[in-house]
């Protein structure tokens, strides 16, 4: 959930490479395009 | 660009999280269509975005290139070469650390889309369609909304327009979104 204050005990996802947001119809069909994953940290 | 998060990496500790973050750096993951836009433009950015002669010395928050394989590897370090003489100094003296990504790991919900939760409706509506942190993190239509209501940065009105029609945010929101996106 999107929020200010920290949720007890979240478990932390790692990365997979499978966009898994599709239920709204944007989101449905940009996971179903080729994509590469750009990495920063940015101080 | 299609997707963007927040999470940790380039370290060694098992399970970090903001409280415990260990060796990890503090990252942004960007998915990006690569017929839209080039790795090359995304590290230009990067590039001219900070000084490299500098780094922090706190792990947390190193300005880094995070590599997910030997192409970008190899890309990273000609630009950090490039940087490096925009900058007047030797690539041997560039602090920006050029490191392997390893395991990605989200960071909390709450880190995540950050401009959205002053945006109470489009919240809601999100959190309800997006129960889940990683789902969350992964979605466009997120993505697209922190950056139009929170970025500040201008728009084009006819790209706005048409990823808000085919975003299905229902119509309430989007006429909020369409107000509220500085163009």
């Amino acid at each position: 959930m999107i929020g200010l204050n920290p949720l007890p005990n979240e478990t932390l996802e790692v990365a997979d490479g499978i966009p898994s947001a599709a239920k709204l119809p944007l989101d449905n069909s940009s996971s179903r395009l080729a994509f590469q994953t750009a990495t920063f940290g940015l101080g | 660009m299609l997707r963007t998060r927040v999470g940790y990496c380039g370290g060694t500790k098992q399970g970090p999280t903001y409280r415990a973050l260990g060796d990890h750096t503090e990252a942004i993951s960007i998915d990006f269509d690569p017929t839209a836009i080039r790795y090359e433009d995304l590290l230009q950015q990067f590039w001219d975005g900070h000084y490299c002669a500098r780094n922090i010395g706190k792990r947390q928050y190193m300005n880094a290139v995070f590599h997910h394989d030997d192409h970008q590897k190899h890309l990273a370090e000609s630009t950090r070469d490039q940087a490096a003489g925009k900058a007047g100094i030797s690539p041997h003296s560039v602090e920006t650390g050029i490191l392997p990504v390893g395991t990605f790991t989200y960071a909390e919900a709450y880190h995540q889309k950050y401009a959205l939760p002053s945006h109470h409706e489009v919240r809601a509506f999100l959190s309800d369609t997006y129960p889940k942190g990683k789902e969350l993190a992964d979605s466009t239509v997120a993505t697209r909304l922190n950056a139009w209501l929170g970025s500040g940065l201008a728009c084009d009105p006819m790209v706005l327009e048409q990823e808000i029609e085919s975003s299905g945010l229902p119509e309430s929101l989007s006429t909020y979104v369409l107000a509220k996106a500085v163009r």
